[in-house]
């Protein structure tokens, strides 16, 4: 990549970068306290995943701060303005991750001891396969790899299968252990997850606009969901 | 889409020197285009090929062949000034002539004997100032002297000038680089404006004015044409490598 003649620019350029790799390590933090808070009923990680989140949303609104200043300084054109409306995206995006964590977090704490192992797995898992969503979205954004872009944007629908299952089994569940508050609270865990996967796509998307200037859209497959 | 100016491997020498090369164009009718690219890429020597200004340049010498509409401009049957009053143009620097702002309006049409008499000189006039924006700051002093004008002013008196004529084409070339904000954004609007009756040609180092004004951008470097699409894919999406890291400011 050539370098802009204003040094000045460059080096905006590589903080707004920079910044947006650190809320990506962070968002991996985040999203793992969160489920092993949950499939180990641990309240420190819990905790724990409530702190990242307040640094994720001071990053953003620093990335907002630099990215504004770019555009007004340099009215950016072509890869340059490409990249930038990019790092407002996904910053974004990654900023809605860690509240969705922080919130799946905080309910794993209200979770009764009635929801032992077994259901604490299952939603572990779909946790986990986000979480592997989640690290390849920050991988091609890293490596701004065009492929591994599209590969996540094309997956969400497994997420979403994931999810669905998961709703009908948790319906089961509630049915037998007639524990409404922590069955919503159960539910609700999952559809974030189901959330974090949709910002996790739109990552994907906007790392691939940012390289190519094209839209992924359309065509993606998709799951009904219930709700 | 209808071309207005068909240009066919156009290439210009001062002397012995290239200064663009394989120049193959099609302008589109009633649209702006512009072009860019970094000082001395030929974008000057281009545009003054449309209208023949080049002529007059002393060992300039052109290949290759340019078309408007569809008639040959270097043909044996056209007369120079005509065509320039056909391809009109207005320059970096305001020109206007050191006579009142009226006569400065009225030379072209009174040397090309557009008006058959006092009458319909006048409406030429101010129908051309009325066009370029001009009229109601200049109304109550035609006779004033046009150098006395300000800046822009001066700028839209010259292309007045050129309105004047009833061209069909108006070449500018950096028409904005020695106007403030507010005088660009008048003649920015005057050629959105004037678009819609003539087919407009920018040469602009502005690439934010060459994004806001024109529909399509031609991108030259070192006397080739890299790059000529559709303005908002230039600069959103530009194809070659050459054209994103000018436009982006990677190179000087
Ligand atoms: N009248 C001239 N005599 C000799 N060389 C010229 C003349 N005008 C332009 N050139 C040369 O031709 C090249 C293109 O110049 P020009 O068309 O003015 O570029 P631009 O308008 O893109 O800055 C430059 O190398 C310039 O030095
Ligand atoms: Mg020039």
């Amino acid at each position: 990549m050539t370098l802009h003649i204003s040094s000045a620019y460059n080096e905006d350029l590589i903080y707004i970068n920079s910044k947006i790799v650190e809320m990506g390590g962070l968002c991996e933090q985040i999203i793992n306290n969160t489920n092993l808070s949950i499939r180990d009923n641990n309240v420190q990680l819990a905790e724990k995943a409530v702190l990242l989140d307040e640094k994720l949303d001071f990053l953003e609104n620093e990335i907002n701060e630099s990215v504004i200043k770019a555009i007004a300084l340099r009215q950016p054109v072509a890869d340059d303005l490409r990249v930038l409306f990019s790092a407002i995206k996904i910053s974004g995006a990654f900023e809605r991750v860690g509240d969705l964590c922080k919130n799946i977090a905080k309910r794993t704490q209200l979770l009764s001891d009635e929801y032992q192992i077994d259901i604490r797995r299952e939603i572990f898992e779909l946790g986990d396969k986000v979480k592997k969503q989640l690290t390849r979205s920050i991988n091609s954004y890293t490596n701004q790899d065009i492929k591994l872009a599209t590969k996540v944007w094309k997956n969400d629908y497994k997420i979403d299968q994931m999810y669905t299952d998961l709703f009908e089994n948790l319906l089961v569940y509630l049915k037998k252990k007639k524990r409404v508050a922590s069955g919503s609270h159960l539910m609700i865990i999952a559809k974030n997850y189901e959330r974090i996967g949709d910002h996790t796509t739109h990552i994907g998307e906007m790392t691939h606009f940012a390289i190519t200037g094209e839209n992924l859209v359309a065509i993606r497959p998709k799951v009904n969901l219930p709700v | 889409m209808t071309s207005k100016f068909r240009t066919k491997k156009v290439e210009v020498s001062y002397g012995d020197k290239k200064a663009i090369r394989d120049i193959s164009l099609d302008i589109e009718k009633n649209i702006i285009t512009a072009l860019i690219g970094p000082s001395g890429c030929g974008k000057s020597t281009f545009l003054r090929c449309l209208n023949r200004m080049n002529d007059v340049i002393e060992n300039c010498s052109i290949k290759g062949s340019i078309h408007l509409d569809e008639q040959d401009i270097y043909g044996p049957d056209i007369d120079p000034v005509e065509l320039r009053a056909r391809v009109g143009m207005v320059f970096q620097k305001a020109n206007p002539f050191p006579k009142s702002i009226f006569d400065n309006i009225a030379y072209g049409p009174r040397i090309h004997g557009l008006a058959s008499n006092d009458s319909e000189l006048k409406d030429i006039v101010h129908n051309s100032l009325e066009k370029a924006g001009l009229m109601d700051e200049v109304k109550d002093r035609l006779n004033d002297q046009a150098t006395g004008l300000s800046g822009g002013q001066q700028q839209r008196i010259c292309i007045a000038r050129a309105i004047a004529v009833s061209p069909e084409v108006i070449l500018m070339d950096e028409p904005c680089s020695a106007l403030d904000p507010i005088a660009t954004a008048k003649i920015e609007e005057l050629m959105n404006e004037l678009c819609e009756s003539y087919t407009i040609i920018i040469v602009t180092h502005s690439m934010q004015q060459a994004a806001r004004v024109s529909k399509k951008t031609a991108f030259f470097h070192l006397g080739d044409l890299i790059e000529y699409n559709d303005t908002d894919k230039i600069f959103t999406q530009p194809e070659n490598q050459k054209t994103q890291d000018y436009i982006t400011g990677r190179f000087g």
